[in-house]
């Protein structure tokens, strides 16, 4: 499945539903970048759907351009993005500040396994599963 | 404020600010055609705490503006 972007933004905003424990869902928009090794969500997000932040430490370091924090991970009922969702999936809670525009980060753990092509000339993204064998 | 309004009337009734809709209709790709708007914001804390205590079964949140304005650089 295809989907549009604007490549003339500086960053690539794609839009994502997170649903919580009890089936609340929120729609954010995520910058899209391979570049994180991991999802990252605004902690407000997961609160957002229900989750208690008490009940999850802060006890994942997580490695920035500005240095290394720890931050809580959650096991997010459901996150859908590009067509795909995937279910209890870890996502990192790190308030990104309000400069950045965005609710977190799309990251490589949800792009695994999937063919990404990104076509700056068209201004369409296309994410499919890979139909051979990944790494 | 509970009218269903258009992305688009939204966005042009609100530029640069954060946008909390409750209900909304969304495309394939997630994007939201309309819903109630719920909060709008220059701040983004305050659509946040909004969003936090009517805690709406469904809701999008997004700013409505350049992710990157002429002058300014992203690197996250």
């Amino acid at each position: 499945m295809t989907f549009p972007f604007n490549p003339s933004l500086g960053t690539i905003l794609v839009w994502a539903e997170i649903t919580g424990p009890t089936g609340k869902r929120t729609i954010v928009a995520l910058s899209l970048d391979t570049g994180a090794s991991t999802t990252s969500i605004n902690l407000d997000c997961p609160i957002r759907v229900g989750y208690d932040p008490t009940l999850f430490p802060a006890n994942v370091a997580m490695t920035t351009g500005s240095g290394v924090i720890n931050v809580p991970r959650f096991p997010v009922a459901e996150l859908a993005s590009l067509g795909q969702a995937r279910c209890n999936f870890p996502v990192l809670a790190h308030t990104l500040p309000p400069t950045a525009v965005v609710e977190g980060l799309l990251g490589l753990d949800f792009l695994q396994g999937q063919l990404l092509t990104l076509d700056f000339v068209k201004g369409e993204i296309t994410l499919t599963p890979a139909t051979g064998p990944t790494p | 404020m509970s009218e269903v309004m258009t992305r688009s009337e939204i966005e042009a009734q609100f530029p640069d600010e954060w946008i909390l809709v409750i209900d909304p209709e969304t495309g394939p790709d997630l994007r939201v055609r309309s819903g109630v708007l719920a909060a709008h914001s220059k701040s983004r804390d305050e659509v946040y705490r909004i969003a936090i205590a009517i805690k709406p079964s469904r809701s999008a949140v997004w700013y409505n503006g350049n992710p990157v304005p002429v002058g300014t650089a992203l690197l996250l």
